[in-house]
Order: structure tokens, then sequence, then C-alpha cells
């Protein structure tokens, strides 16, 4: 599967919660440049990872990513 | 709260003077390897003008290399010093561009290997022919720095790459 079929809702949500990359990264326990290339499509994270992010937001992971 | 962005700072600033030591050391050491091959070289010429200069070039390159090197080390001794700077810093992307860029050093290398080695047989089937005279140019043997080179510039190179900004 490649990385262009996977889309995500990072951005929105970050600015929803009043997030930065670093906070955001901080509370998933990676560094902020991970956050940046997940939120851009040019990494697709783990599955733990993935449901890490949705549990900050208070959302299924479906409504973080989804394929195109 | 205040603690945890001390905390992202650290982060950050760790992570930006890792990857700043790892882009020295490549820039440093291919410098380093290109003044190791070129003084292969000078060897071959009787007068050799200038030959302090490389010298010094190629010590303090040397010493940029090595420097960097050890700070590069010193950070990730540090990091690992604290767990939770160790799981954040080692986070699952830096693990997979390291394994990618590993993978990428590793098939450069062969490939240099490889190349080098028909280029050999090739100047020797060419000289052996008669079809090139016999220069001790040729015979210069830059094989292990210049696969040496490959094989670092490329792994640190797709590491940094795959790490960029987006």
């Amino acid at each position: 599967m490649g990385h262009d079929q996977l889309e995500n809702e990072i951005k929105v949500l970050r600015a929803k919660h009043d997030l930065t990359q670093a906070e955001l990264a901080e509370q998933v326990g990676v560094t902020r440049k991970t956050i940046n290339t997940i939120e851009n499509g040019h990494y697709v994270p783990s599955t733990v990872l993935a449901l890490k992010i949705a549990r900050v937001f208070g959302v299924p992971v479906e409504e973080v990513f989804r394929l195109k | 709260m205040a603690s945890e962005s001390a905390f992202s700072r650290e982060v950050e600033k760790l992570d930006r003077q890792r990857d700043r030591s790892l882009s020295w050391f490549l820039g440093s050491f291919l410098l380093w390897t290109l003044y190791a091959i070129g003084s292969m070289y000078a060897m071959l010429i009787p007068e050799k003008p200038g030959l302090w200069v490389l010298g010094s070039v190629f010590v303090l390159s040397m010493g940029v290399w090595v420097f960097f090197l050890g700070r590069y080390l010193w950070i990730q001794s540090r990091i690992r010093m604290d767990p939770r700077l160790a799981e954040t810093l080692n986070d699952e992307l830096v693990r997979i561009a390291w394994l990618r860029a590993m993978s990428a050093g590793f098939w450069a290398m062969l490939a240099a290997e490889v190349l080098f080695t028909i280029w050999r047989m090739a100047v020797n089937l060419l000289v052996g022919l008669g079809l090139i005279p016999l220069n001790p140019v040729v015979f210069v043997d830059i094989r292990a720095p210049l696969v040496l080179a490959v094989g670092v510039g490329v792994t640190i190179g797709v590491y940094l790459h795959q790490r960029r900004e987006r």
C-alpha cells in the first residue's frame, strides 16, 4: 500500500484542539518531525501510533486517518 | 505543563543537534575521503606543489569528522540515560529511517564494489591488449576509500533525507 493512499485530518484536529505539532508529539511520545511527516502524508504511522493520535483527539481512528 | 514544554524543547534541541552532527560528520568525512584519494595520486607526482595545503585540509577535515562523530555519540549516550527521552528520540520513524538508510547503504556499497571491479578488469584487459599505455595512475588502489565513502554517504544521506522537514 502506497503512502499516497492514506489521508489524515491531523492538521484540522490539531487546530480544533489548539495543539501544536510539538505538543501532539509530546503526548504520543514521538518527535515533532515524526508528526510533521505523518501530517504531510510522507509517513504512514504504525497502528499503535495511529491509535495514540486518535486517543489524544478523543475520536475513532477512522476520523483521523482514511483511505483515499 | 511547564515541565512538559521544557521536555519538548529538550527533545527538539537534541534532535536538531543530533541531525546537525550527522550532517557535519558526513560533509567533512566525504571531504577527507576526497583528499585521501587525491593524496594517493599525489604520490605519483615527483614535485608536490602546495602539498602542505592539501595536508592541512586533510588533517582539518579529519579533525572535524572525528569531533562530530564524537558529538553524535555523546548525544546518543545522553539520550539513552533518560528512558523518556530515549523512547521519544528513537521513535518509529527514526528506527525505520535507519533501517531504510542501512539497506540503501548496503546496496550502494555493493554496486560501487561491482562497478569498480568491472572498471579495473576493463583497464587490465585494455592494458594487456596494448590499447592503452601502462600508466601507474590507473593502478592506484582507491577502491577501499571510495567504497567506504559511498556506503557512509548513502546511509547517512538517506537517513537525513527521510527525516527532513516537509
